[in-house]
């Protein structure tokens, strides 16, 4: 079986340090987990992965972010992976981008900043429940 | 010019005689001109019309060859309804008397041969008519005037309440944001300090943890305490540098290391490289070798592992729950800018020095500092606020540079004020924008990176202190000059 990925997305570094303790602790072995600091580097890493062989299967994103915001993004790659488990992991969030990312994105869930390592967990499992 | 009364008749001797008979009516007033003819009449009409000069009164005859007087009179009412018309006829039919009243609005039908007597007061009585009507038309003129520039000069009342309105909805609604921060900044602040404290506490804990782990570890194998201790510390040192490696480079190490682990029979080399590239120490894995080929190896390098991350964890935490700080600060700054403080004597340098030493670890990344001290007399201000507006310019100054750049600042005496400017090299404000970049909220940076209350707090504090702030920007030299008075 190929390698499952899980791909943070956040413009703040403490955060995206934060994600990554979250995941691996969680699901080392299980999931790999990748960090993006704007949605142009987040394409760059999932055109790697999926070269890789590897299989994107959950993506966390933040939405404000310098250059392209987190609904725009996922809906970008909901194009070209329909299946990855979206999930908005944001501070501020416009309720019109969340309506269009669940609409165009098909945006499995949305959670506040701060948020709990139980939250995320739950969010990620329940979303690749859903694709299994 | 003068007003023009027009006689039409196609008997030239009658035209004579209504001239002579006029001439003395008109005087000097009016101007008076003939026309044998209707269609020379109405020709002669049209181009006075033209030249903008009002035809008065108009005696003409009715039956005459080509148009009849009737239908002069008529056309002519078309053009010109306030010109009054005197119909002055020996044989008139009843359909043309009343299609002259009718459609031409005829002032007076005098019949041939007229009395000279008659005639003069009845063109007498039409003319003062007429300039009676002119005048009373002026005067509508005047007063519809008058009226719009009332009217006028309301709407201009009406749009300064609404922005007066606008204004005072806007303070309102500072005002009560300044409660509401008030408020809340307590709320915030208390579990904000429970990070802090407990962040740091962390660090400290692990540091003490870390010391006694060293010590107890003596029974360890020395090639293992060793590689691990080693480990550990290089991965704590990487953990200070706050440069972190890009994503795809990150995976690139990563899968490089796991390939060499690999190579050198470690069975959960993809584990490991991803510890070890986690931890910084990517370049200098072959110290970590000792460690990976000891029993129980792999507990090794997690222990390091779940060891630094700790300390990172704290760190981290340690970060934000600064920055949280300082953003409640800076609210609170700026709702509360009423409260009354007293003015204590102040040093301005020791300000700057200070925001200088804030800002120490953005400066050394790549910012030249550049100080044209002069000294300056003690300034009795405020001196929280003057560091906190030193520190936005400041601040505002090295994000227009990004990582390069020469940040100059100046300090002098000016009479009977202290002038200090802060100047950054970076790409300058556009024209267009200086006039609005002191408006609260206005801001050019992306969303989330800045509030747009910062130079509106430094004009509040520049207020404050009863002095002036100017802006000169070109690309290359942007210039931020206060003048503080010292009386």
């Amino acid at each position: 079986m190929s390698n499952l990925v899980i791909l943070c997305v956040d413009d703040e570094p403490i955060i995206r340090d934060s994600l990554l303790q979250q995941l691996k602790g969680a699901f080392r072995g299980e999931y790999d987990c990748e960090t993006a600091a704007d949605a142009a580097e987040a394409l760059e890493v999932i055109e790697d992965v999926v070269d890789e062989g590897s299989d994107l299967v959950v993506i966390v994103s933040d939405w404000l972010m310098p250059g392209m915001k987190g609904d725009e993004f996922l809906i970008q790659v909901h194009e070209k992976h329909p299946k990855v488990v979206k999930i908005l992991l944001t501070g501020q969030a416009d309720e019109s981008a969340i309506v269009r990312a669940r609409a165009q994105a098909n945006l499995h869930a949305y959670l506040p900043k701060p948020w709990t390592k139980e939250d995320l967990i739950q969010a990620i499992q329940t979303g690749m429940d859903t694709v299994k | 010019m003068k007003p023009v009364v027009v006689c039409i008749d196609d008997d030239p001797t009658i035209l004579d005689s209504l001239q002579y008979e006029l001439s003395a009516v008109l005087m000097d007033n009016y101007e008076l001109e003939t026309a044998t003819g209707g269609e020379e009449a109405l020709e002669l009409m049209g181009e006075l019309l033209e030249e903008d000069c009002s035809i008065a009164l108009v005696v003409s005859d009715y039956v005459m060859p080509g148009i009849r007087g009737d239908e002069v009179l008529q056309h002519l009412h078309e053009v010109s309804p306030e010109t009054l018309k005197i119909m002055l006829t020996g044989q008139a039919t009843l359909e043309g008397v009343t299609n002259a009243v009718n459609r031409a609005k005829l002032y007076c039908y005098i019949a041939k041969p007229w009395q000279s007597e008659n005639l003069r007061s009845i063109i007498e009585e039409a003319l003062v008519r007429y300039d009676q009507a002119q005048r009373l038309e002026a005067y509508n003129r005047a007063l519809d005037a008058a009226l719009e520039e009332r009217n006028r000069g309301l709407s201009i009342t009406y749009q300064t309440l609404e922005i007066t309105e606008n204004q005072l909805v806007r303070s309102e609604k500072m005002a009560l944001l300044g409660q509401l921060v008030a408020g809340i900044a307590h709320e915030i602040n208390t579990p904000l300090g429970a990070i802090a404290a407990s962040s740091s506490n962390t660090i400290a804990a692990f540091d003490a943890g870390y010391r006694l782990l060293r010590q107890l570890a003596q029974q360890t194998d020395p090639t293992v305490r060793n590689a691990f201790f080693d480990l550990v510390d290089r991965a704590l040192l990487a953990g200070h540098s706050t440069v972190r490696l890009p994503s795809r480079e990150k995976r690139q190490k990563r899968r490089a290391l796991a390939h060499k682990l690999s190579n050198q029979g470690i069975e959960a080399a993809a584990t490991i490289a991803d510890q070890l590239v986690d931890m910084q120490i990517h370049e200098t894995w072959a110290g970590v070798m000792p460690l990976l080929t000891a029993v129980d190896g792999e507990d090794w390098v997690a222990l390091a592992y779940h060891l630094t991350q700790v300390r990172r964890s704290g760190q981290n935490s340690a970060i934000a729950a600064q920055r949280a700080t300082k953003i409640v600060a800076a609210l609170k700054t700026y709702a509360h800018f009423d409260q009354q403080g007293q003015k204590v004597s102040t040093d301005v340098i020791d300000g700057i020095e200070t925001v200088l030493e804030l800002y120490h670890n953005a400066i050394k990344q790549g910012i030249e500092v550049v100080r044209h001290y002069s000294q300056l007399p003690p300034l009795m201000g405020y001196p929280d606020e003057l560091i906190q507006m030193w520190s936005n310019l400041v601040q505002n100054a090295l994000q227009a540079m990004g990582q390069q750049g020469t940040l100059t600042l100046t300090t002098q005496v000016d009479g009977q004020a202290i002038r200090i400017t802060v100047a950054d090299s970076g790409p300058g404000v556009p024209r267009e924008l200086q006039d609005r970049i002191f408006q609260p909220f206005f801001t050019t940076k992306p969303i989330g990176e800045g509030s747009g209350l910062g130079l509106d707090i430094v004009q509040k504090i520049v207020e404050k202190h009863s002095g002036s702030i100017s802006l000169t920007s070109e690309p290359g030299h942007t210039v931020f000059t206060v003048v503080l008075p010292l009386g």
